[in-house]
């Protein structure tokens, strides 16, 4: 009596498992081959020089600070960065600076480098391969990797920005340094992410 | 339009009803673009990048959206809609929304070739200049840090007095600058302290001799004063306003040998920059037949208004009234705080009791003083009252606040400290008027004296201040190098910050003549 109604249901079954992922499935597996992506990640700078930090033991992880050579916000933070970056630097988590932009020119980094005393490699993403990587949305949108290629931390680099235009004095509260000092100790980031303000990354071809 | 045509673009208009219109770069956008963004956006302007070309827009389209959108862009901080204001730069609604459809349409170009480019061939927006000015020096604008603030001489040195009709200044830090305020300098006091301290220009604005400047210039003595509220303006510069020539024949007084001060405030952007403007200068032929009265609510920059911000507070209200005793048109208006000031307006009452909005700022912003002309001179007859209201947020969820913790904050030339106050520039109707509209202002800065020294209230702490300061005498012992001014120094300690707070009104620790002369006759002496 039960067995001609369990059938179609076994069918359906064994059907789904053959059947294409589910939207949700695809999205993590894709989120997983990206992971392994950042895990392995090789950043080549503006001057022509390979970094693959994780391929040094020392690496804890590594922050990459999406930026801009016109977002006067991001261009606000390039002092804090330059001392962030030596200090991380030093203690296993490496700075990048991303250029994600189909219109910049080495040229023009470069003269962004000059200008803004940049210490930092400066790392250009004309294909945009790296915003896409981590889905990067603003200059500056700061994310910090730990070794298996988990993004620990996304978003401001610290609250100096209470919105446009809404400069506090000083900053009070500085997630990207909390959070690579988390990263760092092998604890758990208390903030994780934050919401960016800066300038979108317009991502080529939309 | 014929017939024919507009039965035509009729029938165009139906053919596209049924589906939603295409909104493109060249046909929408080019036109909002460039006459809302590009003055300022573009190359030797303050605008951080280009928005001309459909790549410049396309490149930002997101970032546009999320500005407009917060109405941080374009920079305009009156929301009163009673007056028109010329050459404002708001997106109206209607745009918001073409906008937001052109990026949700994923931004097409549409046929570029129609685009016409603004032309800014000549450089100044208003065209050739009468005079172009050089700062005096150059100052380096650190990468990072505090804000600074700091005012620099231009050598006007005109030979006779002149009429000036705009100003337009063209910085170099163009990164740096937020906003820079103009003044005249007849003192040579400017000048004379520019750099002292080893840098290009000086610290505070102790040169404004408030109300007295000593007399190089002719015009002062022949045509009266114009800066009956102390200051003698010639305009501001922020980035994205457009210089405004002043309507009809009116004109600003640089009296000869005049020096030009601009008192700058820079962000770090964080890169070195530095600064040596240009100023451009655009004169009237001849002195124009009505002067422009300031009226400033509170005057002196509200120096006598009790601005004293307990730490914590986040309504803290200053208000003055002034009923104007001649009939005048207003020119234009403009306001003046610090960081904490959050909302700011002035009402004109007609005698019938119609209410008129001049200014209205609901989310004040140190970085945008602008100087709003009104689109048409506003009539506001003899007894009108202007009622001036500004308030203050000193609370820990002010993020503009300068202090974390919050600290209490009182009435000072450091942008940490306060101050506040509208002006709006009229004329009297009749120039015949001018004298006794400007007796009314005066005393409203004499009656703001009385009112910051209560009768009566000294003798119970031990002196009475009124007394004292009346008695010439006193002055004369207590000035022991015989130089007509009393230094702080010479001051006994415990009337110190009382004869400072009362008779120092630049804030320069010294009381000088003029403030003596002030003093005395706005407690009420007759010497």
């Amino acid at each position: 009596m039960n067995t001609p109604s369990i059938a179609p249901l076994l069918a359906l079954v064994v059907a789904s498992l053959a059947a294409p992922l589910t939207l949700a499935e695809e999205q993590s597996a894709s989120e997983d081959s990206r992971r392994k992506s950042r895990a392995t990640l090789r950043l080549t700078d503006v001057s022509g020089k390979t970094h693959a930090p994780f391929e040094s033991k020392q690496s804890l992880g590594v922050a990459l600070i999406f930026v801009s050579n016109t977002c006067p916000i991001a261009n606000t933070f390039q002092p804090t960065l330059q001392e962030l970056g030596a200090k991380w630097q030093e203690r296993g988590i490496p700075f990048y600076l991303v250029y994600s932009s189909d219109r910049l020119s080495a040229g023009d980094i470069r003269t962004h480098v000059k200008d803004f005393k940049i210490q930092v490699p400066a790392i250009p993403d004309r294909s945009q391969k790296l915003a896409r990587l981590t889905e990067a949305k603003v200059t500056p949108e700061a994310i910090v990797i730990d070794r298996e290629g988990r993004i620990r931390y996304r978003g401001l680099i610290n609250n100096l920005y209470a919105g446009y235009g809404k400069k506090r004095v000083r900053a009070t509260q500085h997630f990207l340094n909390d959070a690579c000092e988390s990263v760092a100790n092998g604890t758990v980031v208390k903030v994780p992410s934050t919401k960016p303000l800066g300038c979108f990354i317009q991502y080529a071809g939309k | 339009m014929n017939r024919f045509l507009f039965c035509t673009l009729l029938l165009l208009n139906f053919a596209s009803a049924g589906e939603p219109a295409k909104v493109d770069f060249a046909t929408h956008i080019a036109p909002i673009v460039h006459s809302k963004c590009s003055m300022c956006h573009r190359q030797g302007q303050p605008g951080p990048f280009e928005l001309l070309s459909y790549d410049d827009v396309r490149e930002r389209g997101l970032t546009i959206q999320a500005v407009i959108h917060d109405r941080y862009m374009p920079p305009w901080k009156p929301v009163n809609e009673d007056v028109e204001f010329a050459h404002d730069r708001r997106l109206t609604k209607a745009e918001i929304r073409l906008i937001d459809e052109w990026i949700d349409a994923e931004m097409p170009a549409g046929d570029l070739s129609r685009v016409k480019a603004p032309d800014y061939s000549s450089g100044w927006a208003l065209g050739k200049p009468d005079a172009i000015l050089k700062m005096n020096g150059r100052f380096m604008v650190p990468a990072s840090g505090r804000d600074v603030y700091r005012s620099f001489v231009f050598e006007a040195d005109f030979p006779e007095d002149k009429w000036v009709k705009a100003v337009e200044l063209r910085p170099t830090a163009r990164g740096a600058v937020h906003h820079a305020l103009f003044f005249v300098d007849t003192s040579g006091e400017a000048r004379s302290r520019d750099g002292q301290d080893g840098k290009a220009g000086l610290s505070g604005m102790s040169f404004l001799r408030q109300g007295g400047d000593r007399q190089r210039g002719s015009l002062r003595t022949r045509s009266g004063s114009s800066s009956t509220s102390g200051v003698r303006g010639l305009g501001g510069y922020v980035p994205g306003a457009m210089p405004n020539k002043l309507p009809g024949d009116l004109a600003l007084p640089l009296p000869k040998g005049g020096d030009i001060v601009m008192q700058t405030h820079f962000h770090p952007s964080g890169k070195v920059e530095y600064e040596q403007a240009e100023l451009a200068l655009y004169f009237a032929d001849r002195p124009p037949a009505r002067q422009i009265v300031p009226i400033q609510l509170p005057p002196l920059f509200g120096r006598l208004a009790g601005i004293d911000v307990p730490a914590g507070e986040s309504d803290f209200e200053i208000r003055e009234s002034f009923t104007l005793p001649v009939d005048v048109e207003a020119v234009q208006i403009s306001g003046h705080a610090h960081y904490i000031c959050r909302e700011m307006e002035l009402t004109a009452t007609l005698p019938g009791g119609t209410k008129i909005d001049m200014l209205s700022i609901d989310d004040w912003d140190l970085d945008w003083q602008d100087n709003y002309q009104f689109r048409e001179p506003v009539m506001l007859p003899a007894g009108t009252r202007l009622d001036a209201r500004l308030m203050y947020d000193n609370s820990a969820e002010n993020p503009e606040n300068p202090h974390s913790p919050p600290r209490r904050i009182k009435w000072g030339r450091e942008s940490t400290d306060e101050m506040g106050s509208v002006t709006l520039q009229v004329v009297a109707k009749r120039s015949s008027d001018r004298i006794k509209l400007q007796q009314a202002t005066r005393q409203l800065i004499t009656r703001s004296f009385s009112k910051a020294v209560p009768r009566g209230t000294d003798r119970a702490r031990g002196g009475n201040i009124r007394g004292q300061i009346l008695d010439g005498r006193l002055i004369q012992l207590l000035d022991r190098n015989k130089d007509g001014k009393l230094q702080k120094t010479e001051i006994p300690q415990r009337l110190q910050e009382r004869f400072l707070s009362i008779g120092d009104t630049n804030n320069d620790n010294v009381i000088d003549e003029q403030e003596i002369k002030r003093a005395l006759s706005a407690l009420g002496g007759t010497r």
